[in-house]
């Protein structure tokens, strides 16, 4: 049973000047997996503390299947949570560990039994129950803390980095794990990670924050083609932002016309993005194209990276190595791409 | 709007324990105890030793210029800095020890050096006069070996006392030491090396400084202990060695002059806080207990090296000279210390050992070696009323004052580390200062306090000293405990579903558990060995074993005490080998478990 999460003007400030969230609006379809994604300190966790109950706001409303659950203190929310450092109960094993919510709920034992052995199954944690936290390996921890998390059939499950204190391998591993089991339980997910790829691979929706605020939600194709500012653009992936003039014909940099007609009649000074991957490079000039300088290239093995300084301006490109022309460093080439792939950002 | 959130808000921190504003009343108990009882006689007696309003300074005049005075103050302070010293010098090396062995040999080693830390002073100080005599063990072995025709008078000179105060407080200078050896990263040193320092160097440009905070803090610790220490020089010492502490007991028990036991006290207590301060400007307080990440490297002690930067040449020269002399062969530094740390243990358990072994003597009489041996002194012990009940009363006592000190504590440290208010720091300080305040000035406190509450000489007022001795060991012990507990631990529970009072009953208490342990078991062996406070307090109440064995050994060396020591001792020992094997012990405290027990004199 999984349930709607809304978010309305939701603040938190702390004493009056440190403003941890301005006014968030955000709405979750039940089932979905929702991301919440930025840099350290841009009020993420805050959101997932405030829907778990355990901090308050200072302002807004947080509804859950349309209630408002303002007044509902932590322990009735029942809302599953996944922290960052797990916070398992150190002096109880696995099993116990697991059986605590549905302990203090005073459930029958069998009823227990069985749903911890279900929650064992789905968590691939077998052959643990006894064993207590500090004996288990980092990744067997956090598989403890989401069983722990899941076995009393939450609402909504709120997960805050829970991958950031593993390695990289066994990130990889877990990310598949998770999008597992969100498909199989359906329940509804807020997600809390500053890493993009997590973000990307795993969410129905992602929610870039900065600052307190929400800077954009969209599926994740969408906020890597369309970011829609600069704080996006360099956040989810790699972006050329290029701070550009409009004349009425066209979009210049520097002296440069660039390919992309603008979409806007406004005039004046904007900024665009092109991602480096949908830059091509020629030897020779093509219509549209511009002349660029090659500073440097880096040969990554799959993938070759080229430096280039059109006028003023570094422009990153990313390609297929065996895609690439033979080049030398300092050596002018020609740089083109599709019209649509200029994204013009707000500011 | 925001005042409703306010109000929601409040009511939300009460679901996590010591965040509500009313987590302010935690402390208001302990706080009108101390007030009570300790602050408000100090006021009084500062008042007093003045004659108020009259401003009488003369006591103090008397103190800095009459001869008996003057000596005594100067011998407490050569006494304690030598003590001090040797502390350092002899407790440095084993510390280092103690960072350099594997976990078993280093539980052992701890073990070593935590029995004596536990064992009550009296005990230890009967077993140095049982060694020190003139028909003691040494003068006997060293007759036997010929190396001396005449026993050598060592009892009842300073020679003694230093023995004695050394021993009292070399583990707690090691423990100190040793909880900041222990949280330097060992690569540093390797590192220097690899830069081109020589072992020597490495040692003294970058080990040496990075301990500095650690031997700031137990210099001062066992310097104000010694400052106000009053068993060990008046069993071991002469009429020679009499030390302030003796001084401030004789003027009130004996000539009954109070004004002038204030004004010694008053000194005491100046000395001990110039002392305090005078560290705390190197090493805040708190990190003495291990209660606060050390800071090696502040400020202050860049600008102390920088002025020594002139001697720099000369030390590198030395540093050079020191690492041709020791540095090769390579085994060499290494065995000399492990030497060092055999003999540092012998001299630990010595008296210990010894009064083990006379308590199996057949004689009624102390004679060593034994004529044979049997367990007529535990018999004696066990049969004799007057020592069951000494030993009954004390448990009884130790035990009821431990437990309120404990949950005082318990409370009082939740809000000392969970709800923010103004002057924290400064209601910590207050709340540890009996631990730091010499226990003679401490008990001449009580007594006045009790006295004029009408609370001397009963039970009642007996306890409430003890609680009030031992609030500061749970708290110290208490507060690292609560720090380390995670928040998220607590969160995490509520979101599971459960309760504030079952989060607190299911999650933090039994977290706590061991921690609560280690507070309790200090504040009981405290306040069970506790001998000063309880000759003030005691009146016509019955005898505590302290107590007793105080007054038997002040009429003749009566062997019974060597079995009512080891019966002690022995229970002592299988709790501390018990929690070095259980773990119960984390050795991160052990700075805090020094501190605790190294007070008590």
């Amino acid at each position: 049973m999984s349930v709607s999460v809304e978010l309305r003007e939701l603040s938190r400030s702390y004493g009056g000047n440190v403003h941890a969230l301005r006014g968030i609006n955000l709405s979750v379809k039940p089932g979905e997996f929702v991301t919440l994604l930025g840099p350290s300190g841009s009020g993420k966790s805050t959101i997932l503390k405030l829907v778990a109950g355990i901090d308050h706001p200072t302002a807004g409303e947080i509804l859950m299947d349309g209630q408002s659950v303002i007044k509902v203190p932590a322990h009735h929310r029942s809302i599953g949570m996944v922290f960052q450092n797990y916070a398992l109960f150190p002096h109880m094993s696995v099993g116990q560990n697991i059986e605590f919510p549905l302990r203090v709920r005073d459930l029958p034992e069998e009823n227990i039994r069985k749903r911890v052995q279900q929650a064992i199954e789905t968590t691939r944690l077998s052959g643990l129950e006894h064993r207590l936290p500090r004996e288990l390996s980092g990744g067997q921890q956090q598989r403890v803390a989401l069983a722990r998390a899941i076995v009393f059939d939450p609402k909504v499950l709120l997960m805050d980095e829970p991958l950031g204190a593993l390695d990289r391998h066994l990130r990889e591993e877990l990310k598949i794990e998770i999008k597992r089991i969100h498909q199989s339980l359906k329940i509804t997910i807020l997600f809390v990670t500053h890493d993009q790829d997590e973000a990307l691979l795993l969410s129905d929706r992602v929610v870039v924050m900065r600052d307190g605020g929400i800077e954009q939600v969209a599926p994740p194709r969408e906020l890597y083609t369309r970011p829609r500012n600069r704080f996006v653009a360099g956040f989810v992936g790699e972006a050329n932002v290029l701070s550009c003039t409009i004349e009425p014909d066209g979009l210049y940099l520097g002296k440069l016309r660039l390919p992309g007609p603008p979409r806007e009649s406004v005039s004046g000074r904007i900024s665009v993005m092109i991602r480096p991957e949908l830059i091509k490079v020629n030897e020779a000039a093509v219509p549209g194209s511009i002349e660029a300088r090659l500073r440097e290239q880096f040969f990554l093995g799959e993938t070759t990276r080229l430096i280039a300084e059109a006028g003023e301006t570094v422009i990153s490109v990313k390609g297929p190595s065996n895609s690439l022309p033979f080049l030398v460093a300092g050596q002018s080439i020609h740089l083109s791409w599709q019209p649509d792939d200029l994204v013009i950002l707000s500011d | 709007m925001i005042k409703n959130a306010q109000r929601r808000y409040s009511s939300w921190s009460n679901q996590t324990i010591g965040s509500s504003g009313s987590a302010l009343l935690r402390l208001a108990l302990p706080l009108v105890l101390l007030a009570a009882f300790f602050g408000a006689p100090l006021v009084e007696a500062v008042w007093n030793s003045i004659d108020g309003l009259k401003l009488d300074l003369s006591r103090y005049a008397t103190i800095f210029t009459d001869p008996i005075y003057l000596d005594v103050l100067v011998r407490t302070f050569r006494v304690s800095a030598v003590t001090m010293l040797f502390c350092i010098v002899l407790g440095y090396p084993m510390a280092f020890l103690l960072t350099t062995l594997s976990r078993r040999s280093r539980a052992l080693l701890v073990v070593a050096i935590i029995v004596p830390l536990f064992t009550a002073f009296l005990i230890r100080t009967y077993g140095w006069m049982i060694i020190l005599g003139r028909a003691g063990v040494l003068n006997k072995l060293l007759l036997a070996m010929g190396i001396i025709d005449t026993p050598l008078r060592i009892l009842g000179t300073s020679t003694a006392v230093y023995i004695g105060l050394i021993h009292v407080l070399l583990p707690l200078a090691i423990f100190t030491m040793y909880a900041s050896m222990a949280r330097i990263d060992r690569s540093l040193t390797i590192a220097a090396q690899v830069l081109g320092a020589n072992p020597v160097r490495a040692f003294t440009r970058v080990y040496l400084p990075m301990t500095m905070p650690g031997v700031i803090s137990a210099a001062m610790l066992v310097f104000i202990i010694s400052i106000g220490f009053y068993i060990t020089p008046v069993l071991l010492g002469g009429p020679a060695d009499t030390m302030i502490a003796q001084l401030i007991v004789t003027q009130v028990t004996t000539l009954l002059d109070f004004p002038a036991g204030y004004a010694l006290s008053i000194v005491l207590v100046i000395a001990t806080i110039a002392v305090i301060a005078l560290s705390n400007l190197f090493v805040p307080i708190e990190q003495m207990w291990a209660l606060q990440e050390s800071r090696t490297g502040t400020k202050r002690a860049t600008k102390v090296r920088t002025l020594l930067r002139p001697l720099s040449y000369m030390l590198s020269r030395f540093e050079n000279g020191a690492y041709l002399l020791l540095g090769r062969p390579d085994w060499l530094i290494p065995l000399c210390i492990k030497i060092f740390a055999a003999g540092i243990v012998l001299f630990l358990l010595a008296p210990i050992a010894i009064v083990y072994f006379i308590s199996f003597s057949s004689s009624p009489y102390l004679i060593f070696p034994p004529p044979g041996y049997s367990l007529q002194l535990y018999a004696a012990f066990l049969g004799d009323a007057a020592w069951r009940d000494a030993l009954f009363m004390s448990l009884q006592l130790a035990g009821l004052a431990a437990t309120l000190a404990v949950a005082l504590g318990a409370l009082a440290s939740f809000a000392l580390v969970r709800t923010p208010f103004p002057g924290k720091r400064a209601v910590f300080l207050f709340l540890v200062s009996p631990l730091l305040v010499p226990v003679v000035v401490t008990a001449l406190l009580f007594f006045v306090s009790m006295s004029d509450t009408g609370l001397l000489g009963t039970y009642p007022g007996l306890v409430l000293g003890h609680v009030i001795l031992a609030i500061p060991y749970a708290i110290i012990v208490l507060v690292g405990a609560v720090r380390g507990l995670d928040r998220n631990i607590e969160f995490a529970s509520a979101t599971l579903g459960a309760n504030a009072y079952t989060t607190f009953r299911k999650v933090v208490l039994p977290i706590l558990t061991p921690a609560l342990g280690v507070a309790w078991l200090l504040a009981f062996l405290h306040s069970f060995d506790e001998l000063l406070v309880t000759l003030f307090l005691l009146g016509r109440l019955p005898q505590t074993l302290p107590i007793k064995i105080w007054s038997d050994i002040r009429i003749q060396i009566d062997p019974v005490i060597s079995a009512a020591s080891s019966t002690i001792v022995t229970a002592i020992i299988i709790v501390v080998v018990l929690s070095q094997i259980r773990g119960f012990f984390p050795i991160r405290r052990s700075a805090a478990l020094s501190t605790a027990a190294g007070e008590a004199a």
